[in-house]
């Protein structure tokens, strides 16, 4: 059954005690969590509208990598990739500057004045 | 390490592993959901910072609970990383959010007042 997928977790070994089953179940709830999260925001990525909500997603997506990296060193009890999360946060940080540099650079052609903000209604 | 104290600092990781990834759920959710740039930041920024703080705090404790770990090293390494979050996060939230009110990003219809607009119309 689909459903009962995360109470079946192979990996686990059924003699543990059950809060270090808890624990190990838990993880894979979170990895379950990020990759939902990571599919939200390849969606907001894709549909996009401005170009900074592209900018904010890819941000974003950033941010679930560094909680992947996290659950995944718990579950593999592994401190080899924990050193990755101090990079991937100071990139996703440049990443955002960077692109907000480009968002609101002042229009070099004069003659196109700044686009007025439009407004969407509910969808 | 004795099991009660096993115990607890095990469901101490479930406490804070199931807070930070009820914030990212929320904040995901909110990417996808809300009408517009501004409420979508509002939710990519807040919930965001809130569930990585949730999930590192979780894994400085289940970390720490190896023998051959340094506690030390790791419970820097994740303070570090939280105190930056804290600090870069609603900066570059705020940049962003800036540089697309310059470029005109569209606003929902809702939207009762625009400070920065009318600061800008004034200055012109």
């Amino acid at each position: 059954m689909p459903s009962l997928l995360i109470l079946a977790d192979a990996t686990v070994p059924a003699m543990l005690p059950w809060y270090v089953r808890l624990m190990e179940w838990t993880m894979t709830l979170g990895l379950l969590v990020v990759a939902f999260g990571m599919a939200c925001c390849l969606y907001r990525l894709v549909k996009g509208s401005h170009i900074a909500d592209r900018a904010m997603a890819v941000d974003t997506l950033g941010l679930h990598l560094i909680a992947l990296v996290v659950l995944l060193s718990l579950k593999w009890h592994t401190l080899l990739f924990f050193d990755g999360i101090l990079v991937l946060s100071l990139v996703g940080f440049a990443g955002a500057v960077a692109m907000a540099q480009y968002i609101g650079r002042p229009h070099e052609d004069k003659t196109v004045t700044a686009k007025p903000a439009q407004e969407v209604g509910h969808e | 390490m004795s099991d009660t104290v096993h115990m607890i600092l095990c469901l101490m990781v479930v406490a804070f592993m199931l807070f930070g990834l009820f914030f990212l759920g929320v904040g995901a959710f909110g990417l996808v959901k809300l009408p517009d740039f501004y409420n979508r930041m509002h939710a990519a920024s807040k919930c965001m910072t809130l569930g990585i703080t949730g999930i590192l705090i979780a894994a400085a404790i289940g970390l720490s609970m190896n023998p051959d770990a340094n506690p030390v090293h790791i419970v820097t390494k994740v303070l570090l990383v939280i105190v930056f979050q804290y600090i870069a996060a609603p900066v570059g939230a705020h940049l962003l959010t800036k540089a697309a009110h310059l470029d005109g990003a569209a606003k929902h219809v809702d939207t009762h007042h625009d400070a920065l607009a009318e600061d800008r119309s004034k200055v012109d």
